[in-house]
């Protein structure tokens, strides 16, 4: 980026290039990490909803009041239950900026960015948490 | 045991029937999208609104509502993020450094929420309005410059994207980052505990505090309330409050309706109907307000 300055500085503007250039372009490779993350999960969560709701619809089925243990959604979906594809397509859909994360702190140690890999990984120990506090 | 109770919490206009009609399926649907569409043109989100009016007119617990809320808030950050990645809005950096705090909010506001007197959700929903509302009448267009080379930069936070109303590339160096962690973590408690993306706060404060671009603030808020939202819906799951009959309307509605809102403000002068907006903020939030004293206005549910 021009920067207007004059050429009397030649080695503060060279820091700031370095110090720059290499950013953008491991940015850009977190960016296509976390993108991919989400636009696929997304399109993933949609096309089990949709089937979830294809099958309330043929089944007659109407929709749970609460999602029950993951270990009881399991069995719903294996008994071919529309209610539990129905959660699946709900869990998913909060699961993915988890996977996200992940996906992300992958692509910061790819980019040997400790920094913001640490801060990636508190989110996720947060994040952590959260779904500790659901499990128990 | 949890979710026997949380079910118990939903009461619908119908009676006591645990099965929700057709219809109320669909006027949810509605309500979301509607919801969505002002929250979108008003770029607070839609669960500013989806909240009060599941609340106040479908007679839904504000507990379930607001969990309805976060998964939605979740869903739609999921849909939007992917665009505002694209277009290099996006600053990861800085959402990573700020989403620290506010995750750890989301989940405090989260557990207040599960626990707090309904009282006193809506009074505290209901202030979050009103100053929304008041905040919407004052908030200037703040300048932001773009950022000078050598300005200190320590944690590498520069980002530049560029903006096709312009066709320039804007440049920034995000500036008083401890003020923004700290505010962050605040917008993370009003998230987890109402149900809100949080970027009613982060955006302004990204913009203002943190001297970042509005478009970069959108994009990067857009981002954050999705993993924000995320934190709090888990403890919502775990305490049987996600119910699938609110919440897949709400899912559906806020995509649809964003949306059509997206669509909306780049046709309609949205300064134009600021004033219609502010009156909508104020009377939900003052009906949320007057039943936390145990008032109900005419024409809302009880």
């Amino acid at each position: 980026m021009s920067t207007g300055r004059p050429s009397t500085d030649p080695p503060t503007s060279a820091v700031a290039a370095n110090s720059v250039e290499p950013s953008v372009a491991d940015a850009r490779l977190v960016t296509q990490t976390a993108t991919a993350v989400l636009g696929g999960g997304f399109q993933l969560g949609i096309a089990i909803l949709t089937l979830g709701l294809i099958l309330s619809i043929v089944q007659r089925e109407p929709l749970a009041q609460s999602i029950p243990s993951l270990g009881e959604v399991g069995r719903a979906v294996a008994d071919g239950n529309a209610a539990g594809v129905i959660d699946v397509a709900i869990l998913w859909m909060i699961a993915v900026p988890v996977m996200a994360a992940l996906a992300i702190a992958v692509a910061f140690f790819r980019v040997r960015e400790w920094l913001f890999m640490t801060f990636t990984l508190l989110v996720l120990a947060v994040l952590g948490v959260s779904i500790g506090i659901a499990i128990a | 045991m949890a979710i026997a109770d949380a079910a118990s919490r939903l009461v619908l206009p119908l009676g006591q029937e645990t099965r929700l009609d057709l219809d109320v399926t669909v006027g949810l649907g509605l309500a979301a999208a509607g919801a969505a569409v002002l929250g979108s043109m008003l770029g607070l989100g839609g669960g500013v609104f989806l909240v009060p009016l599941f609340t106040l007119f479908f007679g839904i617990d504000a507990r379930i509502a607001i969990a309805a809320s976060a998964v939605s808030v979740v869903t739609n950050s999921v849909a939007g993020s992917s665009v505002h990645l694209r277009s290099g809005f996006t600053n990861v950096r800085l959402a990573m450094l700020l989403q620290v705090t506010t995750a750890v909010g989301a989940i405090a506001g989260a557990l207040i929420a599960v626990d707090a007197d309904l009282a006193v959700l809506n009074g505290v929903f209901g202030a979050v309005l009103i100053a929304s509302a008041i905040s919407m009448l004052i908030r200037r267009q703040a300048v932001v410059p773009n950022a000078p080379p050598d300005a200190p930069d320590p944690l590498r936070l520069r980002a530049e994207y560029i903006d096709p109303a312009t066709g320039r590339t804007v440049a920034y160096i995000p500036r008083r980052l401890r003020a923004g962690v700290g505010a962050s973590g605040v917008a993370g408690v009003l998230s987890g505990m109402l149900g809100i993306g949080g970027g009613a706060v982060q955006v302004p404060t990204m913009n203002l505090l943190m001297r970042v671009p509005v478009k970069a603030a959108a994009g990067t808020s857009t981002f954050m309330v999705g993993m924000t939202a995320v934190a709090s819906a888990f403890v919502f799951y775990a305490d049987g409050l996600i119910d699938p009959r609110v919440v897949v309307p709400a899912m559906v509605g806020i995509f649809l309706g964003a949306r059509i809102g997206s669509q909306l403000t780049r046709r309609v002068r949205t300064q134009d109907l600021v004033v219609v907006f502010v009156l909508i903020l104020l009377y939900l939030g003052a009906s949320l307000l007057l039943r936390a004293f145990g008032v109900t206005l005419p024409g809302q549910s009880e």
